[in-house]
């Protein structure tokens, strides 16, 4: 392992333990619903789903630095380029994640000052960082900038997945510099969000994703880079010819004018159209070779990932992003379970596969297999199907009831609450959650463990024990 | 919209786009084993995806143009699993001949 790639595996390191505390976080906010008043004025809901959502953003977000840095060195045959700068930066980062959780944990919120905003809450959802972290991140992604284009410019040498990369770096800087409020009107205050939180998630990060994945085929089965490249490219022109308007979904009821109503629903249900494209990709791959490989968890997480993705952002998406339905749906359980299974098919399982590709090489490990992975790959899958099954019975219970039938009072929100199809939803969501936590921590024992004691085909491993 | 529309429009939406992700797949899965009758189960899938469709144009009270959307969608996704395949394919062989081409 070069420095890069030493740095890569403290970032998927970082990235796991903040997936552990998005599920501790998660199963906390979980129990919420079924518990009125649990730690009531010691660490409230909001608390706890801002700790829930902000990791879930940073696990990927170190997961997909730690991919970059683990590939680009192997993509461009050069070291990273200020890779010294980058472990600075990467033990800042955690340092200021730790002083922020501290925060949220213990102070929580301030008085409607500047120095709140500074110091303890934007009050921003997903960036509610203070703004002293918020800078921190914006140094941490501009020195990982830096590291990529430095390494390209000292290598002489680009690629067309590092071409899509640098290209992609661009709004991935620029668009988190709306993390920084400064409009007091709520509606365009929303609508500038959106473009963080949207095309973030919908443009930027599918574009890296999809940069990691091309990368992550060529390590894990041998596709050719013409195939992976020209891939990429397909993706790229259909994902933001899709994803960009399809930002249009969330302006729907936030003071925007009408006319988006048409352009977000339109372009949303065109979304389903590259997950179908992919669901054919991945079939047609796992198709030619025939399942095997000598990193199995790999291969099943990236196959997780195509299928999730579609199902997730597509099926779930499609369900409810037409404006007459999205009128009901909006901002109910049942867009919770949307975002659960999106974000889950789409980019976590994604992150995972790659931590198991650096393994593979960390170890030196020829092959990498075993029973533990397969009991956390079928945990986690189960235990998110449960838990996005769960909370679309919740949400459709609270569109039908609260919503159509009792027209969106108070009174309608308060009644929709108790509803038993509502209960009994987020009563399954916390048990499937806690399976989801059972997968997570098999998970963690088989990243700890796999490819460190050798493991052979059956054939070989005959033979090696015979030698012995 | 009624409330009991509101979820009959919903599911039928989300099953459309499911039944055209297991076309997809029982297409490739099919080609992919030479069986045959994986093929003909992804054309009745296809054909369920049509049928919901027409659903979504009956027993809906979406607007014409997003019925109109979804009946054009229940076209195009026909040939979406096809014309996926056919690329991948020819794609696959001619970087295959290409490697064979250079180790000559």
């Amino acid at each position: 392992m070069n420095r890069s790639q030493r740095l890569a595996m403290k970032y998927f390191t970082a990235a796991i333990v903040l997936f552990g505390v998005m599920v501790v976080t998660g199963l906390l906010t979980a129990t919420y619903y079924l518990q009125d008043g649990l730690l009531l004025n010691r660490l409230d809901f909001s608390t706890a789903k801002i700790l829930h959502i902000n990791t879930m953003i940073l696990w990927l977000l170190m997961g997909f630095i730690g991919a970059i840095y683990w590939f680009l060195p192997l993509e461009l045959e050069h070291e990273t380029v200020g890779v010294r700068l980058g472990e600075v930066m990467f033990w800042i980062l955690c340092a200021a994640i730790a002083v922020v959780a501290l925060v949220f944990l213990f102070v929580q919120y301030g008085p409607a000052r500047e120095t709140s905003l500074w110091f303890i809450n934007q009050g921003r959802k997903y960036v509610e960082a203070p703004r002293w972290a918020a800078i921190g991140i914006v140094l941490v992604v501009a020195v990982f900038v830096y590291n990529v284009v430095g390494t390209v410019i000292r290598a002489r040498r680009i690629t067309g997945i590092v071409a899509v990369l640098l290209i992609n770096l661009v709004p991935l800087f620029a668009l988190y510099l709306i993390a920084f409020p400064a409009i007091t009107n709520m509606a365009q205050d929303l609508f500038w969000w959106w473009w963080l939180v949207h095309l973030w998630v919908e443009a930027t990060w599918e574009i890296l994703i999809g940069c990691i994945m091309a990368l992550a085929l060529m390590q894990l089965l041998g596709t050719s880079r013409r195939i992976v490249e020209t891939w990429l490219y397909i993706e790229v022109a259909l994902v933001l010819g899709t994803g960009i308007l399809g930002l249009g979904h969330h302006y729907f009821w936030i003071g925007t004018p009408a006319y988006w109503l048409a352009i977000g629903g339109l372009f949303s249900a065109l979304e389903p159209l590259p997950l179908l494209g992919m669901v054919v990709h991945a079939v047609y791959d796992a198709g030619t070779h025939q399942m095997k490989t000598s990193n199995k968890p790999a291969f099943y997480w990236v196959m997780a990932e195509a299928f999730g993705n579609f199902i997730g952002a597509g099926v779930f998406g499609f369900m409810m992003t037409l404006p007459q339905i999205n009128l009901f749906s909006h901002g109910t359980q049942w867009t919770v379970s949307h975002g659960h299974f999106a974000f889950w098919g789409a980019y976590a399982c994604g992150v995972i596969a790659v931590i198991y590709i650096a393994l593979q090489k960390a170890r030196d490990a020829d092959v990498l297999n075993g029973r533990a992975w397969k009991w956390s790959f079928a945990l986690l899958n189960l235990g998110m199907i449960g838990m996005v099954g769960g909370l679309l019975i919740s949400g459709m219970a609270q569109a039908f009831y609260e919503r159509a039938m009792g027209g969106s009072t108070l009174d309608a929100f308060m009644r929709g609450q108790t509803n038993p199809w509502f209960v009994q939803g987020v009563a399954v969501r916390l048990a499937f959650g806690l399976l989801f936590a059972m997968g997570y921590a098999l998970l963690v024992y088989d990243l700890l463990r796999i490819g460190k004691r050798r493991e052979y085909p059956l054939g070989e491993r005959r033979e090696a024990r015979a030698t012995m | 919209m009624t409330p009991q529309s509101l979820l009959l429009s919903a599911v039928l939406l989300g099953a459309f786009v499911l039944l055209a992700g297991a076309y997809a797949l029982l297409y490739c899965v099919g080609l992919l084993s030479g069986r045959r009758e994986l093929t003909w189960a992804s054309y009745t899938c296809y054909g369920l995806q049509v049928a919901v469709a027409f659903a979504v144009l009956v027993a809906t009270p979406l607007d014409w143009w997003w019925k109109a959307l979804v009946l054009a969608s229940a076209i195009v996704y026909q040939r979406i699993p096809p014309v996926v395949w056919r690329y991948l394919h020819t794609l696959h062989l001619s970087t295959k001949e290409r490697a064979c081409s250079r180790t000559l």
